[in-house]
C-alpha cells in the first residue's frame, strides 16, 4: 500500500515536515500510521490495529533513540 | 500500470473475447476501441468496475449510483442482466483483468483479478456463496485465503484495493462523458471535494486522528492503574514545552545579542571615522590659512581696481553714447551737405561758363540779330543769364541751405562716418571687459570670503566632531552594558535550560524504566495534536489544489472564451466560473452540455492527478455531440494526459478516422468490436478500426 498522495505532494510534505518538527515526531511515524489505517480502513479489517499503531510507535522510539 | 489483457466471457454481448493490450511507450499511450452503438462498448466499461471489485464496484458504475455495498440482491440482478443471454447455463461468467506494471512502475506487480458468477441450469443465479468467486494473482502467484474464517469475497477485496485501489477511486479513471458530466449534476461540489479527499490522502489523516483518538482511549483504560506514571508524563510534557519555551528564550536573546554587537561595531566605526575626520581638519587649518589670506587680500585689491577701470569706461561711455545716437544725425547731414556740395559746383561750373554759353547764342557779328541795337542786345544777353541761373534754383529737394558741417569736405566725410563707427564699437567693448572684470573680481572675493569663514568656523565644526565623539563613546559604553547583562542572562537560561534537561532525562528514564505504554501515551499524544494541526491546514491545500487542476483542464479543453477563467468550488454552493479579464463570474450549470461534460472530464483528470495513480484511464465516448472544434481539442488533450495508457471507447461518428489524424503520433493500438447479428455475438478485430 502506498502512501497517501499528501505524503508525496511537495507543498503538503512542507506543511507536514513543519508539524511534525513543532511536535517532535517524524513524517514516517505519520505516514507509516496513515498506511496501517488505510490498509485496514473498511468492517472487519479492524482487527490487530492497535497492535499494527504500537509496533509503528516502537519503531519510532528505537529510530530517535538512534538518532 | 496498464491494462494488459481484458478476457470475457458470456458478458453482454461478448461470448468469449480477449482484448490484449501492448506496452504503451512513452509517447503512445493511446488505444482507440471502436464500436457502433450496443457493439459494447458500455460493457467494456463495467466489465472493469464489476471485475475488479465485485458489488462494491458496482455502485461506482453508471446507474447503480444509488446502490449500497450490502446490496445483494440488487447485485445479484445486475449481473445475472450483464450475463449473456444465449449463455450455455453451466459456463460462468467470467471477467478477467490483468493489470501490468508499465516501464515506469519500478515497485509494483502485476495483478490479476479473476472473476466468475455462477447460474443454474436456468441461468438464474446461483444461490449464497456459490454464486460468485475470485481468484487474485500478485506477480503471478495466486493468493490463498490465509484466514479461513474470513469471506473469501471480502478478502479478496481487500487485497485488491491493497494492491490496486479502492472501487471509489476507479470513477477517476474508469468513466464515461456522460458520466463525467452528470458527476457534477448529481453529486455536488461537496461530493467532489469529497472524492478529492479520498484521492489525496487526507480523508486517511481525518481516518487516522479517530483511530488514534480511540487508540490513547484504550491504552489509557488498560495502563489506569498506573496513575503515577500518568502524572510523571504530565510533568515531563509541562516540563518539555518549559524547556521549549526557554530554548526559544535563548535563541531570541541570542539574535538580540547578535543585533547589539553589530550595533556596537557600527557605532565603533563611525567614532573611527570622526577621530579620522577631526585630525584631517586640524592639518588643513595650518596648511591653508596663509593661502585664504593672501589670496583674499589680492581679491580685494582686483575688486578695487576693477571698479575703478569700469568707472572710468563708463565715464566714456557717456561720448560713446552720445555719438551713438548722433552718429545716425550726422551721416545724413554730411550725406546732404555732398548733395548740396555737388549742386552748388554744378551751378558756379554753369555760371563760370554763361559768358562762352551767351557768345555762342549770340555770337558778334550776328546775321540773326545784326540790326538789334547795343542796348537791345545787352537786355537780351542779361536775359539769357538770368535764365541760365534760373536752371539752379530752388535746389533740389532734401539739399540744405547752408552748410554746418563745411569745414569737411570730399574723402573727409567717409573718414569721419568711419571713425564715428569704430568709436562706437571700442567703447562698447571697453564696457563690457570692464564690467566682466568687476565682476570676476567680486566672486574671487566672495569666494575667499567664504574660505575666510570657512577657516573662522574650524573650530566649531572640530567641537561639533568631539561633541559627536561624546556622544558615541557613550552609546558605545550603554551598548557594552546591555551586552554584558544579554550574555549573562543567557548564560543564567543555559543552566536552566541544562538543570531542566537533566530533570527530563530523569524523568524519561523513569518512565521508560516503569514501562513503554507511557512512551506510547506520550508519542501517541503528540500524533493527535500533530493530526489536529494538520487536518486544519491539509483542507484549503486540498480545496485549491482541485481549483487549481480542474481549472488547468477546463481551459484546455472548453471553448476559447473559457481561456481565462478559473473554476471556484465554494462550500454550500455550485461550481462557479471565473474570469479574470474582468467579465463576471457565471455558474457552470448555466453553460452548455458540452461546457459541463468538459468540466467533468476536466475533473476525472483532475482527480486521476491527485491521486499520483498511474492507472488506466478509460473512457467512453468522451465527445458525446461536441462539434468540430471541440473534438479535435478534447482529444489532444485527453491524448496528452500523462499517464501509461488511455483507453478511448468511440463510435463512428466520434472519433473519426479524419479525427484520429490529430492524434495519430499518440496511438498505441486500434481494436474494432463488430456485432453480429446472426450469432448475436460481438467480435473483436485488432488493428482494425473504423474507415472513412
Amino acid at each position: 500500500m502506498k502512501a497517501p498522495p499528501c505524503f508525496e505532494d511537495n507543498e503538503t510534505k512542507r506543511i507536514i515536515r513543519a508539524i511534525c518538527d513543532e511536535q517532535r515526531i517524524d513524517p514516517e511515524l505519520l505516514k507509516d500510521l496513515c498506511e496501517i489505517v488505510n490498509e485496514r480502513s473498511g468492517s472487519g479489517k479492524r482487527f490487530g490495529l492497535p497492535e499494527d499503531i504500537e509496533g509503528i510507535l516502537d519503531r519510532f522510539v528505537t529510530r530517535s533513540k538512534e538518532a | 500500470m496498464y491494462l494488459s489483457k481484458l478476457h470475457l466471457q458470456n458478458w453482454r454481448s461478448y461470448a468469449d473475447v480477449t482484448f490484449a493490450f501492448n506496452e504503451p511507450t512513452e509517447k503512445r499511450s493511446v488505444v482507440l476501441i471502436g464500436a457502433m452503438n450496443g457493439h459494447g462498448k458500455t460493457s467494456f466499461l463495467i466489465s472493469l468496475y464489476l471485475g475488479l471489485f465485485g458489488k462494491f464496484g458496482l455502485r461506482h458504475c453508471e446507474g447503480f449510483g444509488l446502490l449500497a455495498d450490502e446490496d445483494y440482491k440488487s447485485y445479484r440482478d445486475a449481473v445475472s442482466k450483464f450475463r449473456r443471454n444465449s449463455a450455455v447455463s453451466d459456463e460462468p461468467t467470467v471477467i478477467d483483468i490483468t493489470l501490468t506494471p508499465s516501464w515506469r512502475d519500478t515497485d509494483e506487480e502485476e495483478v490479476r483479478v479473476v472473476r466468475r458468477w455462477f447460474f443454474s441450469g436456468r441461468n438464474e443465479p446461483k444461490q449464497g456463496d456459490a454464486f460468485e468467486e475470485v481468484d487474485l494473482y500478485v506477480g503471478g502467484r495466486l493468493q490463498k485465503p490465509g484466514n479461513l474464517e474470513k469471506d473469501p469475497l471480502l478478502l479478496a477485496q481487500e487485497r485488491v484495493e491493497r494492491y490496486l485501489f479502492p472501487p471509489h477511486v476507479a470513477p477517476a479513471f474508469f468513466f464515461d462523458g456522460e458520466q463525467a458530466q452528470k458527476l457534477i449534476e448529481t453529486s455536488g461540489e461537496e461530493g467532489l471535494k469529497k472524492a478529492v479527499r479520498v484521492m489525496f490522502g487526507t480523508k486517511v489523516v481525518e481516518d487516522l486522528a479517530e483511530t488514534m483518538r480511540q487508540y490513547l482511549a484504550r491504552i489509557r483504560q488498560n495502563t489506569g492503574g498506573k496513575r503515577k506514571t500518568s502524572e510523571q508524563q504530565i510533568v515531563l510534557e509541562a516540563k518539555l514545552r518549559e524547556r521549549q519555551t526557554l530554548n526559544d528564550q535563548i535563541a531570541k536573546k541570542q539574535s538580540d545579542l547578535q543585533k547589539l554587537e553589530h550595533d556596537k561595531d557600527a557605532k565603533e566605526q563611525a567614532r573611527g571615522t570622526l577621530h579620522e575626520n577631526l585630525a584631517r581638519m586640524g592639518g588643513s587649518v595650518n596648511a591653508n590659512a596663509v593661502q585664504i589670506q593672501s589670496k583674499h587680500l589680492l581679491a580685494e585689491k582686483e575688486e578695487a581696481d576693477a571698479e575703478r577701470s569700469l568707472s572710468e569706461t563708463v565715464k566714456n561711455l557717456g561720448l560713446s553714447l552720445a555719438m551713438f545716437r548722433l552718429a545716425p544725425a550726422i551721416r545724413n547731414r554730411l550725406k546732404a551737405e555732398e548733395q548740396l556740395e555737388g549742386w552748388e559746383s554744378l551751378k558756379r561750373g554753369t555760371i563760370d561758363n554763361r559768358d562762352k554759353v551767351l557768345a555762342t547764342a549770340m555770337p558778334e557779328p550776328d546775321p540773326l540779330l545784326g540790326n538789334l541795337s547795343a542796348d537791345i542786345r545787352e537786355k537780351v544777353r542779361n536775359r539769357f543769364g538770368e535764365a541760365l541761373e534760373r536752371i539752379y534754383n530752388p535746389p533740389p529737394f532734401n539739399c540744405p541751405e547752408n552748410y554746418l558741417l563745411g569745414h569737411v569736405k570730399g574723402d573727409g566725410k567717409t573718414r569721419v562716418l568711419a571713425q564715428l563707427a569704430q568709436a562706437q564699437s571700442i567703447e562698447s567693448s571697453r564696457t563690457k571687459t570692464a564690467a566682466k572684470r568687476l565682476r570676476d573680481a567680486r566672486e574671487a572675493l566672495e569666494e575667499t570670503k567664504r574660505d575666510m569663514e570657512r577657516l573662522e568656523n574650524l573650530p566649531k565644526a572640530t567641537r561639533e566632531i568631539k561633541e559627536q565623539l561624546e556622544q558615541l563613546n557613550s552609546l558605545i559604553q550603554e551598548g557594552i552594558r546591555h551586552i554584558g547583562a544579554l550574555e549573562n542572562e543567557i548564560k543564567v537560561a543555559k543552566a536552566s535550560l541544562k538543570e531542566l534537561s537533566k530533570q527530563i532525562g530523569e524523568i524519561q528514564e523513569e518512565l521508560a524504566r516503569l514501562g513503554p505504554e507511557q512512551q506510547r501515551i506520550a508519542i501517541a499524544e503528540r500524533v493527535c495534536r500533530a493530526l489536529v494541526d494538520l487536518q486544519e491546514k491539509l483542507t484549503p491545500t486540498t480545496t485549491t489544489r482541485l481549483e487549481t487542476q480542474v481549472s488547468k483542464h477546463f481551459v484546455n479543453i472548453a471553448d476559447r472564451r473559457f481561456r481565462n477563467s478559473s473554476i471556484h468550488l465554494t462550500t454550500g454552493e455550485p461550481p462557479q466560473i471565473q474570469f479574470s479579464d474582468g467579465r463576471p463570474p457565471m455558474l457552470l450549470e448555466v453553460n452548455s452540455g458540452f461546457e459541463r461534460r468538459a468540466f467533468g472530464i476536466a475533473f476525472t483528470l483532475a482527480l486521476a492527478e491527485i491521486t499520483r495513480r498511474r492507472l488506466p484511464l478509460v473512457i467512453d465516448t468522451p465527445l458525446g455531440n461536441a462539434d468540430s472544434e471541440y473534438r479535435p481539442r478534447t482529444l489532444k488533450a485527453l491524448a496528452e494526459f500523462d499517464l501509461d495508457q488511455i483507453i478511448i471507447l468511440t463510435h463512428d461518428k466520434e472519433v473519426t478516422p479524419d479525427l484520429v489524424e490529430h492524434i495519430k503520433g499518440q496511438i498505441s493500438q486500434k481494436f474494432l468490436v463488430e456485432y453480429q447479428d446472426a450469432e448475436q455475438l460481438s467480435i473483436v478485430h485488432p488493428d482494425r478500426y473504423f474507415t472513412a
